[in-house]
C-alpha cells in the first residue's frame, strides 16, 4: 500500500552544511498494518515520517501511496505530532471538524462525524471545551480524533505520547490499539520507546544513525491484546536494545 | 465585595483628584485665567457640550468631526497594514522586499510629513469628490491631508503587530493544518487569520491611540475649520485657555474610552492568556 523506494533526504544544518538525514531507504507498509519506527535521536525517523506526510520533499527516491506519488501534505495521510497542535481558538468539536470543513462537508454531517470520533477517543463530554482546558493526554486524544475524522488511508504518528506521563501513555496505547483494530487503519508510529513499539507494532523498523538508514526490521509475533508483562517481551526488548546500543 | 470595588475605584481616582485640587489651588493663587484657568471655567465649558463655542461648532460637533477623521485614517491604515503585515510575516520574500523601506519610514514622526502632505493634497476634502451631497458640512471637514497624517500614525503599530502575530504562529500548527487539507486560502482564513486576530486587535488599539494623538496636530494644519485640535488652537489664539483645557479633557476621555473598548475585545480572546 505505502511504498518507499530508495529514499534519501539531505538538509542544510545551521552551519550551511549538507547533512544526509535519510539514506537509501526502502520500506513497504501493508494495508491495516501497524509499523513502528524506533532508533536513537538523529537516526532520521522523524524525517522519514515527514517525507511520507509530504511536509518535506525527498532529495532522491520516491514514496507512493496506493500507486500515487506523494508530493505534498494531504488529508489522506493524517498526522499526529508530539507537540500539542490543536487550534487553540477552536473548541474540541470544531478542531475535529476542521478537516471536514475544508472538504466542504455540511455542518450538520461534520458535527455528526466529529461526535463519533470524539466518542471513540472517550471525550464525548468535552466537545465544547477549549484545548487549554484539557490535559496533555486529552489533547492528544483530540488530535487523534481530528486526524481520523478526515478519514485518512494511513495515520502517521510522530512520538504522539512522548510528552505524557507513563500511566497516561499506557492508557492511550491501549486505546490506540482498540481504535486501530476497530477502524481498519494503517499506522506508522515513530517512538523512542522500545516497549511502546513492542506493545503496538506488527513490525518494528529499527533505524540507525550517520546516515539515517534501516538497520533491521523486526516482526513482532505476539498475539494481539498483548500483555506488557509477557515474558517474550523481554526477548524482543533485549534484541532491539542491543541493536540501538551498537548505534551509540 | 462592593467595599473592595469601592476601594479600588478610590485608589484609581486619588491621583486625578489630587491633580485637580492642586490645579485649582494654583489657579486661585496665580489668578491669571489666560495662564491657568480655574476648574469651574473649564467645567462650565464641559457642562454645555452642545452649545456653540466661539465661532466654531459645539464640543460635540467638533468631537464628532474629529472622530470621523480618525475613523477614516484609522480604517485606511488597517486596510493597508493588515494585508501587508500578513504578507510580510508569512513570506520571507515580501519581508525582505519591504522591511528596509518600512524600518526607514517608521521612526519618522508623522508630523514631519505635514509640509509634503500639504503640497500633495492642499486643502482638498471629501467634498471635492462629493460636491452635491447634502451632508457636505461633514465631507468638507474630511481633508485628505488630515486623514493621511492619521493614517501614517496608525499604520506602523498595526503593521508591526500583524507581522509579529504571523511570525509567532507555531510552525507545527500550520503543518498540521496542511496535513488536514488546508492550503492557500483555507490556510489563510481558517488558521492564520484566527491565530493572529489577538495581535491584530492589540495593533489596532495601539494604532488608534497613535492616530488619535496625531489628530490634534493634523487639525492644526491650514484649511482646518473644525475638530477638537482646531478648537484648541483657535481658543489658544483668543487666549481662552479654559476652552483649551476642556478640549484636552475631551480628547483624553475619548481616547481613554476607545482604548478601553479595544481592551475589552482583547480580553475576549481567552485562549491567548490561557495557552500552556
Amino acid at each position: 500500500m505505502l511504498d518507499i523506494v530508495n529514499l534519501s533526504k539531505y538538509y542544510s544544518n545551521t552551519d550551511g552544511e549538507r547533512v544526509l538525514a535519510v539514506s537509501d531507504l526502502f520500506l513497504q507498509v501493508n494495508r491495516n498494518e501497524f509499523v513502528c519506527i524506533v532508533g536513537s535521536s538523529g537516526c532520521g525517523k522523524t524525517t522519514t515520517l515527514r517525507l511520507v506526510a509530504g511536509l518535506d520533499r525527498p532529495t532522491k527516491g520516491k514514496i507512493t501511496l496506493d500507486g500515487k506519488k506523494i508530493n505534498g501534505p494531504s488529508p489522506e495521510r493524517g498526522v499526529v505530532f508530539q507537540e500539542y497542535t490543536l487550534f487553540p481558538w477552536r473548541t474540541v468539536l470544531a478542531n475535529i471538524t476542521f478537516g471536514l470543513e475544508i472538504k466542504k462537508i455540511g455542518k450538520q454531517e461534520a458535527c455528526q462525524i466529529a461526535g463519533k470520533y470524539l466518542q471513540l477517543v472517550g471525550l464525548a463530554d468535552y466537545s465544547r471545551a477549549y484545548p487549554y482546558e484539557l490535559s496533555g493526554g486529552m489533547q492528544q486524544r483530540v488530535a487523534i480524533a481530528r486526524a481520523l475524522a478526515a478519514d485518512p488511508k494511513i495515520l502517521l504518528m510522530d512520538e504522539p505520547f512522548g510528552a505524557l506521563d507513563a500511566r497516561t501513555r499506557e492508557l492511550l496505547q491501549n486505546e490506540l490499539i482498540r481504535i486501530w483494530q476497530n477502524n481498519q487503519k494503517t499506522i506508522i508510529f515513530v517512538t523512542h520507546s522500545i516497549n511502546e513499539a513492542i506493545f503496538l507494532a506488527d513490525r518494528i523498523v529499527v533505524m540507525k544513525r550517520n546516515p539515517g538508514r534501516i538497520q533491521e526490521i523486526v516482526t513482532i509475533e505476539l498475539p494481539r491484546s498483548r500483555e506488557r508483562t509477557d515474558e517474550s517481551y523481554k526477548r524482543y526488548y533485549t534484541k532491539i536494545h542491543r541493536m540501538l546500543e551498537n548505534d551509540l | 465585595m462592593t467595599q473592595k470595588v469601592l476601594e479600588k475605584m478610590m485608589l484609581r481616582l486619588l491621583l486625578p483628584a489630587l491633580l485637580a485640587i492642586s490645579w485649582q489651588a494654583l489657579a486661585v493663587v496665580i489668578d491669571k485665567p489666560t495662564t491657568l484657568p480655574r476648574l469651574e471655567a473649564v467645567g462650565n465649558v464641559l457642562a454645555h457640550p452642545t452649545e456653540k463655542i466661539l465661532i466654531t461648532g459645539s464640543l460635540v460637533e467638533n468631537s464628532i468631526i474629529s472622530l470621523i477623521r480618525v475613523a477614516c485614517g484609522f480604517c485606511l491604515a488597517a486596510a493597508a497594514a493588515i494585508p501587508l503585515g500578513i504578507l510580510m510575516g508569512y513570506f520571507g520574500l515580501a519581508e525582505r522586499l519591504f522591511e528596509s523601506a518600512i524600518e526607514l519610514l517608521r521612526p519618522v514622526p508623522p508630523l514631519a510629513w505635514v509640509p509634503l502632505i500639504l503640497a500633495w493634497f492642499g486643502i482638498k476634502s471629501l467634498a471635492d469628490w462629493f460636491p452635491e451631497q447634502s451632508y457636505s458640512m461633514i465631507c468638507d471637514s474630511i481633508q485628505f491631508s488630515m486623514v493621511f497624517i492619521i493614517l501614517i500614525g496608525a499604520f506602523f503599530p498595526i503593521l508591526i503587530s500583524t507581522i509579529q502575530g504571523v511570525k509567532s504562529i507555531p510552525q507545527i500548527l500550520l503543518e498540521s493544518a496542511r496535513t488536514l487539507g488546508a492550503k492557500n486560502l483555507s490556510l489563510l482564513y481558517k488558521v492564520i487569520v484566527p491565530a493572529i486576530l489577538p495581535s491584530i486587535v492589540t495593533g489596532l488599539r495601539i494604532g488608534l491611540g497613535v492616530g488619535w494623538m496625531c489628530l490634534v496636530a493634523a487639525e492644526m494644519m491650514p484649511g482646518s475649520s473644525a475638530g477638537l485640535g482646531y478648537l484648541i488652537w483657535y481658543a489658544y489664539e483668543l487666549l481662552r485657555t479654559e476652552i483649551v483645557v476642556a478640549g484636552i479633557v475631551v480628547i483624553g476621555l475619548l481616547g481613554f474610552f476607545m482604548d478601553q473598548g479595544f481592551r475589552y475585545v482583547e480580553q475576549r480572546f481567552l485562549w491567548v492568556n490561557r495557552m500552556r
